[in-house]
């Protein structure tokens, strides 16, 4: 209780008592004036921070949305004479459109190529701020802004920095609540890896786009503050600028920080205004700050702050936290199932340009059982997988799954139909702790939306600890739960694996498909995994393993096929796939080796 | 109609030239100069200077003027210097960050060489001599300077230069290695660092050509570099970052509807490079010619 009135006092007491005081420092027109202007920056910067910071996105074209929430707001308050507030809303609701088209642009481009699409989508609002002067006035402006009223009154200059500066706050206070919840977790996911996030039931698409609506909102919001604040206001204001500044306000304050926007606004609207003496040398003053943050504070001034405080709090608490070992708890009640379903493959192909990765495989997974899919390096196996999870669209075939046909269906929708599936090259959420991990996998299984976690309303509260405590249960299965706490990025190779089993199981999956579990195990880690995979056959559901390993298949698999050059050429139980002539040709080459294997020389090499 | 294709093929073939530094750089560093514009603007600056000996923001007249060759290769010698401390300062240093990091560092040292201009040479828009005065050539109801011919002469030729010293060169294939893959060429004894700086100094160099080239069309002023480095950008991406005779594409397109648009009025042309990238993109998001991307798993 004590520290959560300690928390309460930090987040929310002392800053809004800090933006009710600020106005009496220097109470002149020109200060206020600053502080409005870092009121909205902060707002425009905390949405930015948001996409860049969890989503993993980037724009250089907030310009766009500012402009869009400015002139939406002033033009229709203006001319259709509704109420300020109202007028306001329009603006807002004008960009968050916006963001929903920039959002989908986005989509499918990546790095330099996303940064280019939301300087454009910025650029062309900005011709039309400058050019469609009938609408806007462009240079020369809009005059006669309608002004915030209360009761009739003109909000004078302190209280209109108030308004904007207290809903900074609380927007701050919101995103704080909506990143520690699912949400933040989920952009996270996104962020580190998409294919992952999908294999886990994560519609990517639909949380890409909704941060970029989230952060249009937001800047259209800090746009109607700016429109408002005078009674005139010009396209001047709208320039590639303000999408630099934005940019560079959110690493100086620190990505992906809360306190890192309040920073990086103060920062870039508070040094022009104070070091206007100096204005042949702002930029060159400007620049070197911003070089230098880069070069000192890695993460940022509010990242800085948050180490520093970690720190400083850190060690009371490991102490009473970690335990040295994870338990062995059984398999939890609720990932046990009669239901597993089989999978069938009807000659299934894949080809990449002519090369046939997998030709015309048919096979079926029995219900329940486990069946091992093996084969010499390049026999299409992953690829085999890759197509059943929807990763690859098949070339020709069908994929069932129970009486469902499935073929090419997105990774996500699969996972939600109860398909799931770990991976070679092992695809962690390195930003995310162990547990994050792990919560993520029961995505599907959480409803407590938006406005539940952005005011944390109880619901949502019940929901997280109530899969908490099944994460946990899946953490003592797997035997990690001492490691809970841990950035994922910080555990061994083999601790990994097991936390991406702990975090497919999550997904409560009727069918789990393990791509080379065993891969950079040691002897006791591989036999760990055995025992451990044994168990969740035992719980019923359908497991399919591409492995090397050949100890572990033969002891672990109900049946095993095997691929060379992408097509079928032995199939039945680790007996008779041991002993068909075929699979060990394809294994050790032609029929020298067979009859070595067959005499004496074996025997030798055996000793 | 034509004479907007000619004129478009002018400014396109400027922006394929500097753009074609954002090449050199991603390939080997994916990394880009986000203040390409601003060394280009540098480019200009220092070519005035050398033509013209003053530095009016200081109100110095060293009455020391250079022929127009010398005054070009003192120039590139000045931006290709600033392209190496870049890569020192700003990006070598911030190596290990995510893409927003870096891009934020070349911004920096964009932003300081901006204000270093403008305490150079003032705020003023300066005029730049061409070395071809205004001598004026018509054929087939087209018009065109004699400038605008060396400008488009030039940047092809540079870009050969350049396509032939990466494709034909030991030192070309070295940096090509760096490209495909830095721990292997480092493996082979290639000096990964070396060529990173190179790549800086290349793309720099390109850059402050296209200043020299540009200025005499469009002056020279402080701010020169903002909206010219957006549009090669653009160029860049419309053909897509790894593929230089796309960029040579995406720059002569960018150019030409540029023109195009301008001819019904100045709002379009401003907007048509960004509507022809949106356009471009929402069907081939690696650009015209860019290989599509497939994740391995």
């Amino acid at each position: 209780m004590k520290r959560k009135a300690l928390s309460f006092v930090l987040r929310v007491g002392i800053p809004a008592a800090v933006i009710y005081l600020l106005p009496f420092v220097y109470p002149n027109k020109f200060f206020i004036d600053v502080l409005q202007q870092v009121g909205y920056t902060w707002i425009l910067v905390a949405g930015l921070n948001l996409l860049v910071g969890y989503s993993g996105q980037i724009s250089l074209g907030q310009v766009g949305f500012f402009g869009l929430g400015a002139y939406g707001s002033a033009l229709v308050a203006k001319h259709f004479h509704v109420p300020v507030p109202l007028a306001m809303l329009t603006g807002v609701a004008l960009s968050a459109a916006f963001g929903f088209v920039v959002g989908l642009l986005a989509l499918r481009v990546r790095g330099l190529y996303l940064a280019m699409v939301t300087i454009a989508t910025g650029s062309l609002v900005e011709i039309l701020a400058n050019r469609w002067t009938s609408l806007t006035g462009g240079p020369m402006g809009i005059a006669d802004v309608p002004r915030l009223t209360v009761g009739g009154a003109k909000l004078g200059p302190v209280e209109y920095y108030w308004l904007i500066a207290f809903t900074g706050l609380l927007v701050t206070l919101g995103l704080y609540n909506l990143v520690r919840s699912r949400f933040g977790r989920t952009w996270l996911a996104v962020k580190n890896s998409e294919i992952a996030a999908r294999a886990l039931g994560i519609d990517v698409l639909k949380w890409k786009v909704g941060a970029f609506v989230l952060n249009a909102t937001l800047g259209g919001l800090a746009g109607a503050f700016f429109a408002h604040q005078n009674s005139l206001f010009t396209s001047d204001t709208f320039t590639y600028d303000v999408s630099v500044r934005s940019l560079v306000a959110v690493i100086i304050g620190g990505t992906g920080t809360m306190i890192g926007p309040v920073i990086g606004s103060a920062l870039v609207i508070g040094l022009p205004t104070f070091f206007r003496q100096l204005y042949d040398y702002y930029l060159l003053l400007f620049g070197g700050i911003l070089l230098l943050t880069l070069l000192l504070l890695p993460d940022g001034i509010g990242g800085a702050v948050a180490r520093l405080w970690k720190s400083f709090r850190g060690k009371a608490r490991t102490a009473q936290l970690d335990r040295p070992e994870g338990s062995q708890a059984p398999l939890p009640d609720f990932l046990r199932r009669t239901d597993g379903p089989p999978v069938r493959l009807e000659g299934l192909s894949m080809f990449f340009q002519g090369v046939k990765a997998v030709n015309n495989l048919t096979m079926t997974i029995a219900p329940g059982e486990v069946h091992g899919l093996i084969g010499p390096n390049g026999s299409g196996k992953s690829t085999t997988i890759n197509v059943i999870t929807g990763i690859y669209t098949a070339t020709a075939g069908q994929v069932s799954l129970g009486d469902e046909t499935v073929t090419s269906r997105a990774p996500d929708q699969l996972a939600r139909l109860g398909m799931t599936r770990t991976f070679q090259n092992i695809q962690l959420f390195t930003d995310l702790t162990v547990l994050d991990n792990v919560l993520v996998g029961f995505h599907r299984h959480m409803s407590a939306g938006y406005i539940a976690h952005l005011l944390r309303l109880p619901s949502a509260l019940r929901e997280e600890a109530a899969f908490r405590e099944r994460a946990m249960a899946i953490l003592q299965f797997v035997g990690i739960d001492h490691l809970a706490g841990e950035e994922a990025k910080n555990l061994s190779y083999g601790q990994q694996r097991l936390v991406e089993i702990a975090r497919a199981l999550a997904t409560e999956p009727r069918v789990l498909m393990l791509d080379e579990p065993a891969a950079g195990l040691n002897n006791v880690e591989v036999h760990r995994m055995t025992a451990l995979i044994r168990e969740i056959a035992r719980g019923g559901i359908t497991l399919l393993i591409v492995e090397h390993h050949m100890e572990m298949v033969m002891e672990l698999c109900d049946a095993i096929t095997v691929l060379n050059f992408g097509e079928k050429i032995a199939e039945g139980n680790a007996l008779q796939v041991k002993s068909n002539p075929k699979v060990i040709e394809a294994y050790l080459g032609g029929d020298d080796v067979i009859s070595l294997l067959n005499g004496e020389v074996a025997r030798h090499v055996g000793d | 109609m034509l004479q907007a294709i000619v004129s478009g093929l002018v400014m396109g073939s400027i922006y394929a030239l500097i753009a074609q530094g954002y090449y050199i750089t991603s390939i080997t560093t994916g990394r880009i100069n986000f203040g390409q514009g601003d060394f280009l603007m540098m480019g200009s600056m220092a070519g005035l200077f050398f033509l013209t000996g003053k530095l009016p923001g200081l109100r110095v007249a060293t009455g020391l003027q250079l022929p127009y060759w010398a005054a070009i290769l003192l120039a590139l010698v000045v931006v290709g210097f600033l392209g190496l401390v870049l890569e020192r300062v700003a990006v070598r240093p911030l190596r290990k960050y995510l893409a927003v990091g870096a891009i934020m560092g070349t911004i920096a040292v964009a932003i300081m060489l901006r204000n270093i201009a403008i305490l150079l040479y003032g705020r003023d828009v300066l005029p730049v001599p061409s070395p071809f005065g205004s001598r004026y050539l018509h054929f087939a109801g087209i018009g065109i300077t004699a400038h605008e011919i060396f400008v488009i002469i030039v940047s092809l030729l540079a870009m050969s230069l350049v396509y032939l010293f990466l494709k034909r060169t030991i030192l070309g294939k070295a940096f090509m290695a760096v490209a495909h893959n830095q721990d292997a060429a480092a493996l082979m004894g290639i000096d990964v660092d070396r060529m990173t700086s190179l790549a800086f100094i290349l793309a720099s160099v390109l850059a402050g050509l296209g200043g020299m080239l540009v200025a005499p069309i469009t002056f020279a002023s402080a701010y020169l570099g903002a909206i010219l480095g957006l549009k090669a950008f653009a160029a860049a991406i419309v053909g897509g970052l790894e593929d230089p005779l796309g960029i040579l594409v995406g720059g002569m397109l960018l150019g030409i509807a540029e023109q195009v648009f301008g001819r019904w009025n100045s709002a379009a042309q401003d907007g048509a490079a960004f509507v022809l990238i949106l356009l471009i993109l929402a069907f081939r998001p690696t650009g015209l010619f860019g290989r599509a991307l497939k994740e391995k798993v």
